[in-house]
């Protein structure tokens, strides 16, 4: 049966410095605490992972004093462990609004920050790779 | 409605939807308003063999810092340069880079930036394929 999905933004891949494009979202982050502490950060879209991960020394420069969060454990692709730390984050992006999330905050470096499935819980979200575009809405 | 007033502009900034006959010095007033992309639809259907091509050549992809993206596209050999340290980047000045994003970050917010654009330079071995973790 044909089904149709209406999204609100669109938004273009970015470029990575080795010239690749990835789905990318550049917004504001802070705690839910000191929202007018933030910083504007980037996170790929990773459907692939479970849960949002961030690099630890973001959340340190936004003031959280990491291990005082929950452990939580991510298992990469090569079965290789992480451990990281949950905080309450808020996100806000101009066009999409504001979401509280629970960031996970890795304990060693990590390159890439990830939005994971449960960002994608809060937002209506699709893909044409071909294009290089992405698309969103909020509150699906 | 914002006014701009007390402006010249050369008839290079300007594309008229009617010509004007105009005598030099003539003052003219103008009404500049501003293009909202708020009201455009993107609709993806299953069924749809809809032209996919006029869908990306007439949208207008937004985004947060769209200024930083753009010099980080133009300048990719500069922020090789960075590699494996975290920049901090506010319109086309980066305003510190380091291994430290506290550090970088405070230098930002001491410079009145209160919501720095903090992030990392991947090194970019030939020939890697990315994943996500």
């Amino acid at each position: 049966m044909p089904s149709s999905i209406t999204y609100d933004h669109r938004f273009a891949y970015a470029h990575d410095p080795d010239g690749e494009q990835y789905p990318r979202l550049s917004f504001q982050l802070a705690t839910t605490s000191e929202p007018k502490l933030a910083l504007d950060v980037d996170a790929h879209l990773d459907c692939g992972a479970g849960r949002s991960l961030f690099n630890g020394r973001l959340g340190s420069a936004l003031g959280l004093d990491i291990l005082s969060g929950s452990e939580i454990t991510f298992q990469a692709t090569t079965g290789a462990l992480l451990v990281a730390r949950v905080h309450p984050m808020r996100l806000t992006h101009p066009d999409l609004g504001s979401f509280d999330l629970d960031i996970a905050f890795s304990s060693s470096d990590i390159h890439r920050n990830l939005l994971g499935r449960d960002f994608f819980n809060l937002v209506q979200i699709g893909f044409r790779e071909r294009h290089m575009m992405f698309y969103m809405t909020p509150n699906p | 409605m914002p006014v701009l007033e007390a402006t010249v502009l050369s008839p290079m900034h300007l594309e008229l939807a009617t010509p004007l006959s105009l005598r030099k010095g003539t003052r003219v007033a103008i009404t500049v308003s501003e293009e909202t992309t708020v009201s455009e639809e993107a609709t993806v259907s299953e069924e749809a063999t809809v032209s996919e091509e006029t869908d990306a050549a007439t949208s207008s992809p937004k985004g947060h810092r769209q200024r930083e993206q753009a010099w980080r596209l133009a300048n990719k050999e500069v922020l090789n340069g960075y590699a494996d340290q975290w920049v901090v980047l506010e319109g086309e000045e980066i305003i510190a880079h380091g291994t430290e994003p506290t550090e970088l970050v405070q230098v930002a917010r001491d410079r009145g930036i209160q919501s720095p654009y903090i992030f990392f330079v991947e090194p970019t071995p030939s020939g890697v394929v990315k994943i996500g973790l």
